[in-house]
């Protein structure tokens, strides 16, 4: 009886937290933020008496379960988990371990976390310890168990803790194990990063750009304000789980995330700029051959998401991360979500106006990955010609400026679109299809093939990505590309180079004015 | 009515393999296009489901009771009718609040706290629109405060990692309907005519809806919580079939419709391990459903 009043005592107080300052009662959200709430008001008294009335009855339905447990007279009570709200044994490995007794909040979790670090490497409870006299455990050993990246740092001592703690590596690592290591090295705790400059402030994030003392590497910490009167922003939600289930080359990586009492912290890793940056750089005008270098990356990436049914919905230059390598990354999974079947009710209100599918600006809610390769295509004539293609600044002026390349769209172009009410209200002038190689003179016939099949009206008319990688275009990059795992860059081939930029500016320069632009990409 | 005659091959085929392939662009058929989609996410989710198996999540709870679970989750399929919300979102809610429940004790006055908290998360991760917080602690009589919640939300995603992907009862059930009756629906319990190829028939509109019924039965029994939710859609489908076949018999004027329905192809043979499983499911969700007879009864 008393130890459940301490659990109740301990909950309470993990919910109550500590004192939280000012909250803002103001609420800024963007028309293209998903996560925008109903406007209904809240549910008054008399209906929330309705709803207590209906619960009952539906509290009253029979439960099998309750049926079997009469039955059997040998059921006992379950057992307790003892004090702590966070334990959790691994019935697989019948290992039992010192409990721990975390509340969160920084400072508490920092002082529990080493206490607890502390019991188990010195005095593990029920834990035999085995004499393992010939092994010795070396950096590589812990790197692979604990699956880290190669490069990093482990805090002084830790090997010497860490063979001290045999277990690790004579069971199956549980999730709790590996979750308690992880800490002890250093993830999860600001501590462990250092910021340096900031790099762009949003609705909801600060990003800075931050060192890890563990590896030594440049990292982007985006820095999620908590104190949003509707708790966590759902695009912080949808961005990290679904980012650490995707693990590609052509994808940023997510490597870390930091609680504390008013913020959550995604650490990333840092790329030099983004796609628009390196247009401005450029003077507008990237070498071809960068151009097709860029772009493959781009659908390699995508494809690995479509693949795994993620549509990304917010493609556009800003959201596009290289480095000096000219590696290309997708980045900001904010307004991205898992497209399952059958098609749900989607918003309309996704992908930034520029890049924006006419199917999506004429309000259909049923797409699926070809929502992103319009975006494809507009990102692809921006880089052949250092100009957005449809700059603007209305549903019906982008729609205006679509019409006016490809045609205003009839029922032989596009069957069905004589029904929709919107495109009838707009009622566009009659405009025929102007011919692609005129806009873009750099490109040769198979990349104006390939962006034609990319502005399709039709989401279901466009070229997937993975078709789109074996395109003609990209033939003489050779085959090679097609074949290497997702996470090897597509630069660890010989053959493949960036094209040195003859009108990139010098590093310096080019530093300086990074520090100063906005990185939007990872922004909120 | 007949399913196109790749899915036998694709049940004969390795996952793995499958996984990796992607579909074959069919640029003049919309229907095959569509259909090739719905595969890859089948296979997918359905490999995925396993690891988010919440298997005992009560065993280690010093003060929550299967019969209070039972209550919770009847009562979160209310709100989720009363805030129009998907089935996805409720079945995803249910298993969030499972999962957390494996990791951490939970004292009995805070567990309709831990019931909205993970409708809240799911309906991030999964709606158009999430319900403002006032709404859903108005719902539990304003028992907890704003900041209990949102910190119970960020408790709840660190401890499961933002693992919230999880292949739900709702998408495995719009699943199969789709493919056994050929229709493509944006919502299983509101058609949307918008999304409809045709209008189904009564019969199976009476078919969803009792499988849905039968499903939400299940989402609120604890014994229930060991099965695949691919294995309790199916068996839940198949049971209310046999349900309606016998109130068909009992009703001449609806034989026809009724009959139609029963044509349907059945899942591809079970491996003998799935076969027990899928039996017991099965045995298990009759029991359930005569312990129930008046939440399955037609009132539309």
């Amino acid at each position: 009886m008393d130890r459940m009043r301490k659990i109740k005592r301990q909950l309470s107080l993990t919910l109550r937290g500590g004192n939280s300052g000012d909250k803002s009662l103001s609420e800024t959200i963007s028309s293209q933020d998903t996560g925008a709430h109903s406007d209904s008001e809240a549910m008054p008294v008399g209906g929330s008496g309705g709803l207590r009335g209906s619960v009952r009855g539906s509290g009253g339905s029979f439960s099998m379960h309750s049926l079997l447990q009469s039955y059997s007279s040998a059921l006992r009570r379950p057992r307790s988990l003892g004090r702590s709200l966070s334990s959790y044994l691994n019935h697989t490995t019948r290992l039992e371990i010192v409990h721990e007794d975390v509340k969160m909040g920084s400072d508490g979790e920092s002082d529990q976390a080493s206490a607890t670090s502390s019991d188990e490497v010195h005095s593990p409870v029920r834990v035999r310890l085995r004499n393992n006299p010939g092994r010795k455990i070396s950096t590589e050993d812990i790197n692979k168990r604990l699956s880290l990246p190669a490069d990093i740092r482990l805090p002084d001592g830790y090997l010497e803790k860490f063979s001290l703690n045999s277990p690790l590596f004579d069971k199956p690592l549980s999730r709790r194990l590996r979750r308690v290591s992880l800490s002890e090295i250093g993830f999860g705790k600001l501590e462990t990063y250092v910021k340096l400059d900031k790099l762009g402030e949003g609705t909801y994030a600060t990003v800075y750009k931050g060192r890890s003392k563990l590896t030594d590497n440049l990292v982007a910490l985006k820095e999620i304000r908590l104190e949003h009167e509707e708790g966590a922003p759902c695009t912080a939600i949808r961005e990290v789980s679904l980012l650490k289930d995707l693990k590609h080359a052509n994808i940023v990586t997510l490597h870390d995330i930091i609680h504390t009492q008013k913020s959550l912290t995604l650490v990333f890793e840092y790329l030099d700029k983004d796609l628009k940056q390196y247009l401005d750089d450029c003077g507008n005008s990237i070498h071809m051959h960068n151009v097709k270098l860029f772009l493959f990356q781009l659908l390699r990436g995508l494809n690995y998401c479509h693949r795994r049914k993620v549509l990304h919905r917010d493609l556009k230059p800003q959201n596009l991360l290289i480095n000096d390598r000219g590696e290309l990354k997708l980045a900001d999974f904010g307004l991205a979500r898992a497209k399952s079947i059958p098609t749900k009710t989607y918003s309309n209100e996704v992908v930034t106006l520029w890049y924006r599918p006419p199917d999506i600006l004429l309000g259909s809610t049923d797409y699926s990955t070809q929502i992103d390769m319009w975006g494809v295509g507009c990102i692809f004539y921006e880089m052949s010609t250092g100009r957005p293609l449809f700059p603007g600044s209305t549903v019906e002026e982008e729609l205006h400026f679509i019409f006016k390349l490809l045609g205003t769209p009839t029922e032989e172009t596009w069957p069905g679109i004589t029904s929709n009410e919107e495109f009838i209200s707009y009622n566009y002038p009659r405009y025929r299809a102007d011919c692609l190689h005129n806009h873009t003179p750099r490109l040769d016939n198979d990349g104006v093939e390939l962006l034609s099949k990319l502005l399709q009206f039709e989401g279901k008319k466009r070229i997937a990505a993975e078709e789109a990688m074996r395109h003609p275009y990209f033939h003489c990059l050779g085959e090679r590309l097609l074949t290497l795992p997702d996470t090897t860059s597509i630069f660890a081939l010989q053959e493949i180079q960036l094209e040195k930029e003859p009108g990139m500016r010098t590093n310096s320069l080019s530093e300086s004015v990074n520090s100063i632009s906005q990185r939007q990409s990872l922004l909120f | 009515m007949s399913s196109p005659s790749p899915s036998s091959t694709l049940s004969d085929s390795g996952f793995e393999d499958e996984l990796l392939c992607s579909p074959v662009r069919c640029a003049s058929d919309s229907q095959v296009c569509d259909y090739e989609d719905s595969e890859t996410c089948f296979i997918i989710q359905r490999l995925n489901q396993q690891q988010f198996l919440a298997l005992n999540c009560l065993s280690r709870q010093p003060q929550i009771t299967a019969e209070a679970r039972s209550k919770l989750v009847s009562w979160l399929i209310a709100v989720r009718r009363q805030l129009s919300l998907s089935f996805e979102s409720c079945c995803l809610a249910v298993n969030i609040m499972d999962r957390f429940l494996i990791t951490t004790s939970v004292a009995a006055d805070c567990f309709q706290l831990l019931g909205v908290t993970s409708l809240l998360i799911a309906t991030k991760q999964v709606e158009v629109y999430s319900p403002r917080i006032t709404q859903l602690l108005s719902l539990c009589c304003n028992s907890f405060s704003r900041e209990q919640l949102c910190n119970l939300e960020c408790l709840i995603l660190l401890r499961l990692n933002f693992r919230l992907a999880a292949p739900t009862l709702a998408f495995f059930l719009d699943y199969f309907t789709s493919r056994f009756t050929g229709h493509q629906t944006g919502e299983f319990i509101s058609a949307q005519n918008a999304h409809l190829h045709k209008e189904p028939s009564s019969a199976e509109n009476k078919w969803r809806w009792l499988a849905c019924k039968v499903c939400e039965l299940s989402l609120a029994d604890y014994t229930f919580n060991k099965y695949m939710p691919s294995v309790i859609a199916q068996c839940a489908l198949k049971l209310a079939k046999d349900l309606l076949k016998t109130q068909s018999v009992q009703n001449s004027e609806d034989n026809t419709g009724a009959s139609k329905m029963l044509c349907c192809e059945e899942e591809a043979p079970l491996t003998c391990e799935n076969q027990l499983l899928f039996q017991q499911c099965m045995e298990d969700l009759k029991l359930l459903v005569s312990l129930n007879q008046e939440a399955v009864q037609d009132t539309r």
